[in-house]
């Protein structure tokens, strides 16, 4: 058992003398971080075919829902339970803060940016958003993300109907970083506004 | 592949080999006797419940090894999506439901009863303390003063089944048998144990499972997590009572899910059994409380016991 103590100890040590270019700065547990949208960088290179598929497909599904409805979305509203954290890695708390900030900055990102002018005489759908859940947590050598929306839909500014989605953002836990457990979380969060984009002919067709 | 990467599958592999879990530690009249005032911490670290994912351990089948660690990374990822997709309806049903407001209404009425509470909150903490801070919050406490620190989690097992909850107990002075906290360590605990209750199996499983747990606007689940915070309550309090007399109690064997095994084995004494459900004290003292059927191992009982 010592000894297995004592070869564990020696990687670690290792291990964090080997990354100590790539070192995340020190950061006091009881300081939230600050969440900071970074969008995905612009190539110059062709997407892959799959991605491109993706993208026309999306497009067209705009496109021919602009024919028929216009929508609109307001600022997405904090109503969470649990405002402190986004869950914890390992021993310390994630304290996180701006998430209001981050969250509609993706969402202009992954949504608004992506809508298409509405022809004329189309019916006129707001969203209301609200992020009611948004957490991270580690799961064997994967981290998950999870953020759920709940989405208030007002035709000609009456409340129609109340929609719920949910986002899942998964990947390799390589360092344990607060970085990571950030990414899933604003992965969740395209991942769940991709979905409500899947919806909207749906939506359009229930109330046009 | 990264060098990194492999160094931390490498430290993984080692640490199941000595992961040791807190042992019991039952609390006594006179350690009871000693504590006037109690400040108690109970800390809830999900904001809603974790889905049944049964998890790939082909790792473990191969005894380590790093494709192995690879296909039970992917697999698991997809685990995961599935496991979301099937919970979805009860998530939404049960949006405004918030356990660690629930939570802490029961705890907090229930230790009451055995421990002068100093004080505590309308709803459970969400912050986990750090070694540090946990250490600063033990030292800082003055003579007669004990911090009990509750930590829960409540998940679905067994394709959504199951739906446990356990919760782990901490009572920490700063005047652990006699002797003051060092600078560096958490000193043991006054008392300590572990909670578990398990609902009897609902459906046939995933869809079917999640189907009954969110009927009449989620009311199966609301009720099963109720009932499993009211068992641990009121195990809790007779542990505080530190009056245990389990001499006499009867051996068994019998069998509880964990999020490893469904069939995880449990022998120890039979603690209480009423409206067929059974509440084991296991091997390392912890109790569990399943509706699981047993069977009695056979022991010459003393004298003083017949």
């Amino acid at each position: 058992m010592k000894f297995l103590i004592i070869v564990a100890s020696v990687i670690l040590i290792s291990a964090n003398s080997v990354s100590a270019k790539t070192k995340e700065p020190k950061v006091d547990p009881g300081d939230p971080a600050v969440l900071v949208y970074v969008a995905p960088k612009k190539t110059k290179k062709k997407p892959k075919a799959n991605a491109l598929k993706k993208i026309k497909a999306e497009r067209a599904l705009l496109t021919e829902v602009s024919q028929s409805c216009s929508f609109s979305m307001d600022n997405i509203t904090d109503q969470r339970q649990n405002k402190d954290t986004i869950g914890h890695k390992w021993s310390a708390p994630l304290r996180v803060s701006g998430v209001d900030a981050w969250i509609n900055a993706i969402k202009k990102e992954a949504f608004i940016d992506k809508l298409v002018e509405p022809a004329n005489n189309v019916t006129n759908i707001q969203l209301k958003p609200a992020l009611t859940r948004l957490y991270s947590y580690a799961q064997n050598m994967n981290l998950h993300g999870i953020s759920a929306l709940k989405i208030d839909i007002f035709v000609d500014q009456k409340l129609a109907e109340t929609r719920r989605y949910r986002g899942l953002g998964s990947r390799v836990n390589w360092v344990n970083g607060a970085g990571e457990y950030h990414a899933v979380v604003g992965a969740s969060v395209r991942d769940n506004l991709a979905s409500l984009i899947q919806d909207l002919p749906n939506i359009c067709d229930t109330f046009k | 592949m990264n060098y990194k990467l492999i160094l931390i599958i490498a430290l993984t592999v080692l640490c199941q080999a000595c992961v040791v879990g807190p042992q019991y530690t039952p609390l006594t009249q006179e350690t009871k006797a000693s504590v006037k005032q109690v400040e108690l911490y109970n800390l809830v670290l999900q904001d809603e419940v974790k889905p049944a994912v049964r998890l790939s351990n082909v790792t473990g089948a191969l005894g380590g090894g790093l494709i192995g660690v690879v296909i039970d990374s992917n697999v698991n990822k997809g685990r995961s999506n599935t496991a979301q997709d099937i919970i979805k309806p009860l998530y939404d049903i049960t949006e405004d439901y918030d356990y660690r407001k629930v939570i802490a209404e029961t705890y907090n009425r229930s230790v009451a009863n055995e421990l002068p509470i100093k004080s505590n909150k309308e709803i459970a903490e969400t912050i986990l303390f750090t070694n540090k801070e946990l250490l600063k919050k033990i030292k800082s406490l003055k003579d007669g003063e004990a911090l009990l620190y509750l930590s829960s989690f409540y998940l679905f097992l067994n394709e959504s089944k199951l739906l446990t909850t356990e919760t782990l107990a901490f009572l920490y002075t700063n005047n652990s048998n006699g002797k003051k906290p060092s600078s560096k360590a958490i000193p043991k605990p006054i008392f300590f144990n572990n909670f578990t209750y398990e609902s009897k199996p609902t459906g046939n499983g995933n869809e079917d499972s999640i189907a009954l747990w969110s009927k009449n606007n989620g009311e199966l689940f609301r009720e099963t997590l109720q009932e499993g915070l009211d068992f641990i309550s009121k195990k809790l309090n007779y542990e505080l009572q530190a009056n245990l007399n389990e001499h006499c109690f009867i051996k068994v064997k019998s069998t509880f899910a964990s999020q490893l095994n469904i069939n995880t084995r449990l022998s120890g004494t039979l603690v209480e059994a009423k409206d067929g459900r059974n509440t084991i004290r296991s091997s390392r003292g912890f109790l569990i409380s399943t509706e699981r059927p047993y069977t009695i191992v056979k022991q010459k009982k003393s004298k003083d016991c017949e």
